[in-house]
């Protein structure tokens, strides 16, 4: 891919990540230095795209992060299944990526970009890797955590 | 009251359409977390309305869709969708879905859609 749209996508699915970010739960994130994630329980999800643009969206945080954000969702109420945190994070990894694509069809004219159901994953020293795709780590800093997103394009 | 059936993988969508349409002449009576479950529980409660999301495993909600507008061609949907684009538009409202909202959507939004389509 060249870099120029590479970098366009890129960019396209900050603006997505920082838009639901601000209209699901009012929390500005920003850009912020590259940072390790020390607590060690990590929670991340991976959504991925297919059709005119293939790729996935990898985002992740710790589970205090994670537990802020689906509390703020679940309207400040508490949850009676703790797992639901995890369902939270996927729906709302779900939108960053939903939003991302609709900017990619209209920047890009059309082409059907579909994504997939998210997966999730959480646990202790976590590290996903996903070869044979190019990619670029953006870091995020907010009120309710920090976030690391892993974007790459294809 | 009105029969309200949320088909969608999301307990957080499923608890944003309760807190969105309950307390109105709105009853959100099940979630379906696939299309499949989908066809079933729609037989089983006979909704008024359903809402409908696009990616879920199993059976999306263009298949759904489609499946139940061929069960009842006035089944009455609004697609809930975090993909907002124009071929997912078009799709939709060719195959008869009465409504489409992305997310993340505002309670009020989906509360007069809801109105609007079933005329109350
Ligand atoms: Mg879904």
């Amino acid at each position: 891919m060249q870099q120029e749209k590479f970098s366009e996508l890129v960019m396209l699915t900050r603006k997505a990540f920082e838009e639901i970010c601000m209209e699901l739960v009012s929390c500005e994130f920003s850009p912020c230095e590259r940072f390790i994630l020390e607590y060690p329980y990590k929670t991340a999800v991976i959504i991925g795209m297919t059709g005119s643009v293939n790729g996935r969206i990898h985002l992740e945080c710790d589970l205090e992060t994670a537990a802020k954000i689906a509390l703020t969702m679940n309207f400040g109420e508490r949850f009676d299944n703790p797992n639901d945190v995890y369902a939270y994070m996927a729906e709302f990894a779900n939108m960053i990526g939903g939003r991302a694509t609709t900017y990619m069809s209209e920047k890009f004219l059309g082409g059907e970009i579909r994504l997939t159901p998210p997966a999730i994953f959480s646990g202790k020293s976590l590290g996903i890797l996903t070869p044979n795709i190019p990619s670029q780590i953006v870091y995020y800093s907010g009120n309710l955590g920090r976030f690391f997103i892993d974007i790459g394009y294809k | 009251m009105l029969k309200v059936l949320v088909i969608d993988d999301s307990p957080f969508i499923f608890k944003a359409v309760k807190k969105a349409l309950e307390n109105s002449v709105f009853d959100v009576v099940d979630n379906a977390g696939n299309g499949k479950i989908g066809l079933e529980m729609y037989e089983k409660y006979a909704p008024d309305l359903i809402t409908l999301d696009v990616t879920m495993p199993i059976m999306d909600g263009v298949e759904t869709a489609k499946a139940l507008v061929a069960k009842n061609p006035n089944v009455k949907i609004i697609m809930l969708s975090a993909m907002g684009d124009e071929a997912l538009l078009s799709q939709a409202k060719e195959i008869g879905v009465s409504g489409f909202l992305r997310k993340p959507f505002k309670p009020e939004e989906l509360l007069n859609k809801a109105k609007e389509i079933l005329g109350v």
